[in-house]
């Protein structure tokens, strides 16, 4: 009872439509339904074995689908309008033709000739044997001007050139330290003297008999 | 042929030796009352023929996992409800028509003479239930043409049962009007 009061209680609120019969105005192909779960089952194994094969949805690019009906509205737009395919410009004749050889020309013309790249170390070697030459080098000039390098003290050199000069042999040594000594108290010793200097030394501390019997 | 009990048939779903005439007898059960029901809303055979197969693989893969909280037909009804929906409103996109509308497209197909062999005044009928909106439209065919009960039309689109009849009575108030305009005419 209540059922039926669900189901016709919106009778009263449309008597016309009401009074139609209810009947199913659709058509279906013959023996659709006979093979309508074949084509189920067959639908659903071909599902999975895209799942087994692990068929990857196809890709599109981000935002595809959302530009793809305004790209299509625009080319309906542009067929609808009939717009002439051809630009409307004119070309010389032959000119097609002859604008390859004109470029290739050109390129020629403008061709830049290659620079030869020399290495200033062709190899490895070359590297390692003119650091070699360069160190035989410095060191051969070290040797040859060790003197002048490695000079020996002024007290040893005075030494050895008082004791090569002549002119000192007769004089006392105790009287050469005495004078040597009295200069080396930070006072550089002037060993230069003048030619009236050493005469007057001499008159000073040699009788005349000395004097000549030198001569 | 006696209708097999959905708990049987989820139950021998649930052994994989079985299942397979589980799925049989599932498809026995449902697949005319699914392909009808998604009929009414899209019209034309080959889409409804390709939608049904869609909700069929759909079942297929996800009964192991209904949880019973339904009947199994109001969720099969619901899979087949909102295919429906989604593939009217991919072909408004495709048409560029708004979504409040009907798809020409539809409309056309109604009078395609391979798939429609009814009378005027049931053409004008279904012509009555294309202008009713997708969701009232489910609502009128479940109610009208399946004699589902409120209770279970709820289930299949979660929408409360005060709320469906309020939807079905304006519904057929909809029809009722169109059907009286004599300026409508085919």
């Amino acid at each position: 009872m209540d059922n039926n009061l669900e189901h016709n209680d919106w009778k009263d609120e449309a008597p016309h439509f009401s009074r139609l019969p209810k009947v199913n105005p659709f058509a279906v192909p013959d023996q659709y339904f006979e093979g309508l779960s074949d084509k189920i089952c067959a639908a659903v194994f071909v599902d999975e074995l895209k799942a087994k094969a692990g068929f990857p949805e196809s890709e599109v690019p981000a935002g595809y689908f959302e530009q793809l009906p305004d790209e299509i509205n625009a080319k309906i737009t542009l067929d609808a309008l009939q717009l002439p395919k051809q630009p409307g410009f004119t070309v010389p004749d032959g000119y097609f033709d002859r604008i390859n050889a004109t470029i290739l020309e050109k390129v020629s013309q403008t061709t830049t000739p290659e620079v030869k790249v020399t290495k200033l170390w062709p190899s490895k070697l070359t590297r390692y044997a003119a650091a070699a030459c360069l160190a035989l080098i410095t060191s051969f000039a070290v040797y040859l001007n060790q003197d002048k390098l490695f000079k020996p003290t002024e007290q040893v050199s005075n030494t050895a050139a008082l004791n090569e000069d002549p002119m000192l042999w007769d004089i006392d040594e105790e009287l050469i330290m005495e004078q040597m000594e009295s200069g080396s108290s930070g006072i550089t010793t002037n060993t230069s003297a003048t030619s009236a200097e050493l005469e007057d030394y001499i008159i000073d501390h040699y009788s005349q008999y000395e004097i000549a019997s030198n001569l | 042929m006696k209708q097999v009990e959905d708990a049987e048939i989820l139950q021998k779903f649930s052994d994989e030796k079985t299942r397979q005439e589980a799925f049989g007898l599932l498809l026995n059960k449902y697949q005319q009352k699914i392909y009808w029901h998604i009929r009414r809303m899209v019209i034309n055979h080959d889409d409804t023929d390709d939608l049904v197969q869609d909700v069929f693989v759909k079942v297929w893969k996800n009964l192991a996992n209904f949880r019973n909280d339904s009947q199994l037909y109001t969720w099969i009804y619901r899979i087949a409800s909102n295919e429906s929906i989604t593939f009217l409103n991919k072909q408004k996109r495709q048409n560029n028509t708004p979504l409040d509308e009907v798809s020409p497209e539809v409309v056309e197909r109604l009078v395609e003479p391979s798939y429609f062999n009814g009378t005027e005044i049931q053409l004008k009928l279904q012509r009555a239930i294309l202008t009713l909106p997708e969701k009232q439209r489910l609502i009128f065919n479940m109610k009208y043409f399946d004699e589902m009960k409120y209770e279970e039309i709820s289930e299949v689109l979660g929408t409360s049962v005060g709320a469906l009849k309020a939807s079905f009575h304006i519904a057929v108030k909809k029809i009722e009007a169109f059907m009286l305009n004599e300026d409508i005419k085919f």
